[in-house]
């Protein structure tokens, strides 16, 4: 692992409490490439290279794990000249490899990697058998899945807030090269979501399929709606027919949110007696938008507005 | 269940005419937070609630809800009616309040 790689693990130990929930087998990945004592090291090589991999777990014919091949193996096997030879005498055998179980904490998971530093620990049952492998672009994925999104939230906002291009998508947000555009522009609650609506109409012509149209709408409704509600109704909306999905950008130049990881707390608003009245304020606006968007960037700073940036993906089979 | 058959087992008026009365309805929502109904509502469900202003229709249209019940015999704005009308949502009124509403359409066999 480089300098920076450690350096991200050893932070992830800060967040340890955090993530207690998940466990090995949230973590791993389950689809592995495995070889048998049998095949030969320039075979493990091979797949290595095409694959892209740092190491490939060694198992016997019932899935049990018996040992595993690193490129460092690999690279010795090359200078030693044995290449050509079988996997089982050159490989890590099993009584030396750090492995975990499927029910290890992320604690533990994290101080194992801190302490051992190797690339990939398998994951295996009471039974020996071979489960998964864990690395650590494993547990950054798993811990990015519960995030779904990003919140900048410091000194760097301001900066952000103004900029031209998207954080998510670094050629996207030039205004007129945007599919779709609407200014919101309205203090009365019960006209907010028109932007929306013309967006899903536009959206059901180009002929995505209903779901997906139902998670692009209900991001950007809420947006909208909080635009109206929290930011005097002067905004804007824009959205980037992609052909993996959808981008959506929602602006508005309002008081901004005071602080941003409260408002993502469901049940949290800070809305006005007479709207929440008509069931808005009800503090989901924001966990409603996490939930259908793939990804989500909110900029804010207070006194200088609020930037929402969705990415809704095309999921086969699902959309 | 279809739409015309909720009308029948609810004491109750249409005001959106022959909207929607032969689409077919799986599900029940009832909650008057209109964020919960975006996000935990099926498509294709009756939802019972207290609103009746404009935004219960484009709630309606987001979710894919064919049919809104106005509970506790709160006026619905005709320009709500025409709205509905319009995105093709019926809109239900009663008098009675939303839970004896939710139980009715429950032992319907509404889910």
């Amino acid at each position: 692992m480089s300098e920076i790689e450690l350096d991200l693990i050893s932070h992830l130990s800060e967040y340890k409490r955090i993530f207690s929930f998940l466990t090995a087998e949230d973590i791993m990945k389950k689809e592995l490439i495995t070889l048998t004592p049998e095949n030969y090291l320039s075979e493990a090589r091979v797949i290595m290279r095409d694959k892209r991999i740092s190491g490939i777990p060694i198992v016997d014919k019932e899935g049990k794990l018996v040992g595993l091949v690193s490129t460092e193996r690999i690279i010795r096997a090359l200078e030693e000249g044995i290449i050509s030879n079988k996997i089982k005498e050159y490989m890590t055998p099993r009584e030396k490899i750090v492995y975990f179980s499927p029910k290890d904490t992320f604690e533990k998971i994290v101080e194992t990697f801190e302490r051992y530093r190797y690339g990939r620990y398998p994951v295996i049952d009471e039974h020996n058998k071979l489960l998964g492998l864990i690395t650590k672009h494993d547990i950054l994925r798993a811990i990015l899945k519960q995030f779904h999104s990003i919140y900048i939230h410091d000194r760097r906002r301001e900066e952000y807030l103004n900029r031209e291009v998207s954080i998510l998508a670094s050629d996207k947000f030039i205004e007129d090269k945007a599919s779709f555009r609407y200014d919101i522009n309205t203090q009365s609650i019960s006209e907010a979501g028109e932007g929306t609506a013309l967006l899903k109409k536009v959206l059901e012509k180009r002929g995505y399929h209903r779901d997906f149209i139902r998670r692009v709408s209900i991001g950007t409704y809420e947006a909208e709606v909080n635009v109206v509600i929290h930011a005097g109704g002067k905004g804007l909306i824009l959205a980037f027919f992609e052909e993996d999905g959808v981008v959506v950008f929602v602006r508005d130049w309002g008081p901004g949110i005071e602080d941003i990881d409260l408002a993502m707390k469901e049940g949290f608003s800070t809305a006005p007696d007479h709207i929440r009245e008509l069931g808005f304020g009800a503090g989901m606006g924001l966990p409603n938008m996490r939930r259908a968007a793939d990804r989500l960037v909110i900029l804010s700073q207070s006194g200088k507005g609020t930037r929402v940036e969705m990415v809704f993906n095309l999921k086969e089979g699902r959309d | 269940m279809k739409v015309r058959e909720i009308i029948e087992i609810l004491d109750c008026e249409v005001l959106t005419g022959n909207v929607n009365l032969e689409e077919e309805v799986k599900y029940g929502y009832t909650s008057d937070l209109l964020s919960e109904v975006i996000g935990k509502a099926h498509p294709d469900s009756v939802w019972i609630t207290i609103q009746s202003h404009l935004n219960i229709v484009a709630v309606a249209v987001l979710v894919g809800i064919k049919a809104i019940v106005v509970c506790e015999g709160k006026t619905v704005d005709p320009k709500v009616v025409e709205k509905a009308i319009q995105e093709k949502v019926a809109i239900i009124t009663t008098r009675e309040n939303s839970f004896r509403t939710s139980g009715k359409l429950y032992e319907a066999g509404l889910r």
